[in-house]
């Protein structure tokens, strides 16, 4: 048993900080209504000084009155004001505790202690704002969990190994974590090429023309206003990803990953290996052609707020993954051959998305002038199946699995058999047909289950696979 | 190889399903019926009002006959000591299996409907997601739950 703890007292500040965009939204409009009646202006300050008082004294009692501790192998967290609320979680049932520190916290060396459990969706079970970082070892141990690695200063003699994402890898993440603006800054690069070879002629005007169908100049202006808008989206969009993944670092420490990363808000997240439900490789399209892949973990308990799987290297070459994998996750290996689908599933890749696509560019193109452009989309369509029934295909290897699929980026999956939730062959009347199944397999995850899934195996295949489960 | 699962879903479940067949159609009447009376106020064509009914006739007919048939002829399940075998599926076909180990708890439900043929529907729950055995008799529930719930019990294993 330990003693009821209380938050370090910059939870208040971190109450106050946090609730006062409420309190703005109240007292504002409060107050223009109360500035624009005849009272006096002293009594409305007073009034309004009086409402902050309040404000601020629940906080404080909020703070007093909050306390945690471990107690019979649960943690136990008492609050509330006016109604006191009392949360139990046996400690066995905690999957993960992450560690954070925001602006806030870091002020006064602080951190954030979030604990998650497998069952209560995506918020976490118990949030203890603002507790001070020998306040969370004390707890760490009381959970069994090993300390918390220092949030600012480099771990620098560590003897556990680790992965540290340079400044030149984060921003090749950065730049390439969002296609739209590669494809816009490529097409102007071309365009300013086009320009050289025609000097006499401005390529924007000629485009400005071609698109208004008269040489409208105000279309023009519409076109680079709405380029410009996507520049601007990209540019925030990489800062984005600058900010939360600067710092990347990861430590394989004896039985546990530990995670930590962010610029302005420091997170720290450790999985343990036991918890880890599924390893997803993904190629994203534009990292594919530079050999560069991304690392995902799937495990219960963990996850952002959008219910993706948490990251656990965001840019590794792919040469560089079977020496990963072994320091890392030994328990995963990467096949180089896989077995790939049934001949007979070519028709359903090639026509799933190109039939839709030109249900829409037929009508498109018969009613809209230059909407014969929109053909372009269901050839893409028709590549892309191409591509996907190409890439698409899976091995067994032991208890491992592997299952690879595309729908833009190239995802490979690995899991273990012990992590297979449920196991559901299908068959459509068409599939039948051709003697194809298609499978999918739920594994635990943040979200209650994540799916993996392959369509168009034969016959023999799917005994194979339902065999191994 | 190994084989489809075996036991069928009791007879009186396909009894079951027309009925509930027959009055989840009813839901559709409400289109024709709507229909019936907005023409008493606006001005649209009689006709399509013959369209409607006879459209609901025909879902009412299929879903008290051939629907139920397909989805019960189908029906297999199997409960092992390792694994819950499932196969189902009216037009898709699908065969579930889900390990023993993985099984976190296991229930059954009976609605009104389903009280009147004495049957009741076995929902078998994992950590990503339930799967349902949706019509067997009473007893044949109860005690393939409690099979199921001490089968599952033997392994306490992590999630």
């Amino acid at each position: 048993m330990s003693d009821p703890e209380r938050l370090h007292p910059a939870a208040v500040l971190e109450y106050l900080i946090k609730n006062i965009r409420s309190l703005i939204e109240i007292l504002l409009p409060g107050s223009v209504v109360l500035f624009s009646s005849p009272l006096r202006r002293e009594w409305i300050i007073g009034f309004i000084l009086i409402l902050l008082g309040l404000y601020i004294g629940f906080a404080i009692i909020y703070w007093l009155r909050y306390r945690y501790y471990v107690y019979n192998d649960e943690l136990r967290v008492e609050y509330g004001v006016f109604t006191s609320k009392k949360t139990y979680i046996p400690l066995e049932r905690i999957q993960s505790v992450q560690v954070s520190a925001g602006v806030a916290q870091r002020i006064f060396g602080l951190v954030k202690l979030e604990v998650q459990t497998a069952g209560g969706g995506l918020a976490a079970e118990v949030s203890l704002p603002a507790i001070t970082l020998q306040q969370a070892n004390v707890l760490q141990e009381r959970l069994h969990l090993p300390p918390i690695q220092r949030m600012e200063e480099e771990s620098s003699d560590h003897p556990s190994p680790e992965r540290k994402l340079s400044w030149k890898e984060l921003m090749i993440t950065a730049s390439t974590s969002n296609g739209l603006g590669v494809v816009f800054l490529g097409a102007t690069a071309l365009i300013s090429q086009v320009e050289q070879i025609f000097p006499d002629r401005n390529i924007y005007e000629m485009l400005g023309h071609f698109l208004s169908g008269y040489g409208n100049k105000g279309i023009l202006v519409w076109v680079v206003m709405f380029l410009l808008l996507l520049i601007m989206a990209w540019l925030l969009s990489m800062l984005g990803t600058v900010l939360s993944l600067g710092g990347f670092l990861l430590i394989r420490e004896e039985d546990r990953l530990v995670i930590s990363r962010g610029l302005i808000e420091k997170k720290q997240v450790s999985i343990p290996l036991k918890r880890i439900q599924a390893i997803k490789i993904v190629e994203g399209v534009l990292r594919q052609p530079f050999g560069l892949i991304t690392l995902h973990v799937v495990s219960a308990g963990h996850g952002d707020k959008s219910g993706r799987d948490v990251v656990l290297f965001p840019l590794l070459p792919k040469k560089d993954l079977d020496e990963f994998l072994h320091i890392y996750l030994p328990e995963f290996a990467i096949e180089k051959e896989i077995i790939p689908l049934s001949a007979a599933a070519k028709t359903r890749y090639r026509l799933i998305y190109t039939i839709p696509a030109l249900l829409i560019a037929i009508p498109v193109s018969i009613l809209l002038p230059y909407g014969f452009f929109s053909f372009l989309l269901p050839i893409g369509a028709f590549f892309l199946g191409v591509q996907q029934y190409k890439d698409a295909g899976w091995k067994i290897n032991g208890d491992q699995l592997l299952v690879r699929s595309r729908m833009f980026g190239r995802v490979t999956t690995l899991l273990k058999r012990q992590r297979v939730q449920s196991f559901q062959l299908r068959q459509n009347p068409l599939q039948r047909r051709k003697g194809l199944h298609a499978f999918s397999i739920m594994v635990a995850s943040s979200l209650g289950g994540t799916n993996i899934s392959l369509n168009g195996i034969n016959e023999q295949d799917s005994v194979e696979i339902i065999d191994w489960v | 190889m190994r084989y489809e699962p075996e036991n069928r879903l009791v007879a009186s479940a396909l009894k079951y399903w027309k009925w509930n067949g027959f009055l989840s159609s009813l839901f559709w009447w409400i289109v024709p019926l709507a229909y019936f009376f907005a023409i008493r106020f606006l001005e649209w064509p009689q006709w399509i009002l013959g369209v409607l009914i006879i459209a609901c006739v025909g879902i009412t007919i299929l879903a008290t006959t051939l629907f139920p048939k397909i989805t019960w002829e189908r029906w297999r399940y199997d409960v092992s000591n390792q694994e819950i075998d499932l196969l189902y599926g009216r037009w898709i076909k699908k065969r579930t299996i889900i390990p023993m180990v993985r099984v976190q708890h296991v229930d059954t439900k009976q609605g009104p409907l389903m009280k009147q043929f004495a049957l009741s529907a076995v929902t078998i729950s994992t950590a990503a997601g339930s799967h349902e055995i949706p019509a067997l008799a009473e007893e044949v529930a109860d005690e393939l739950r409690d099979r199921i719930s001490v089968l599952a019990r033997v392994v306490e294993e992590d999630v």
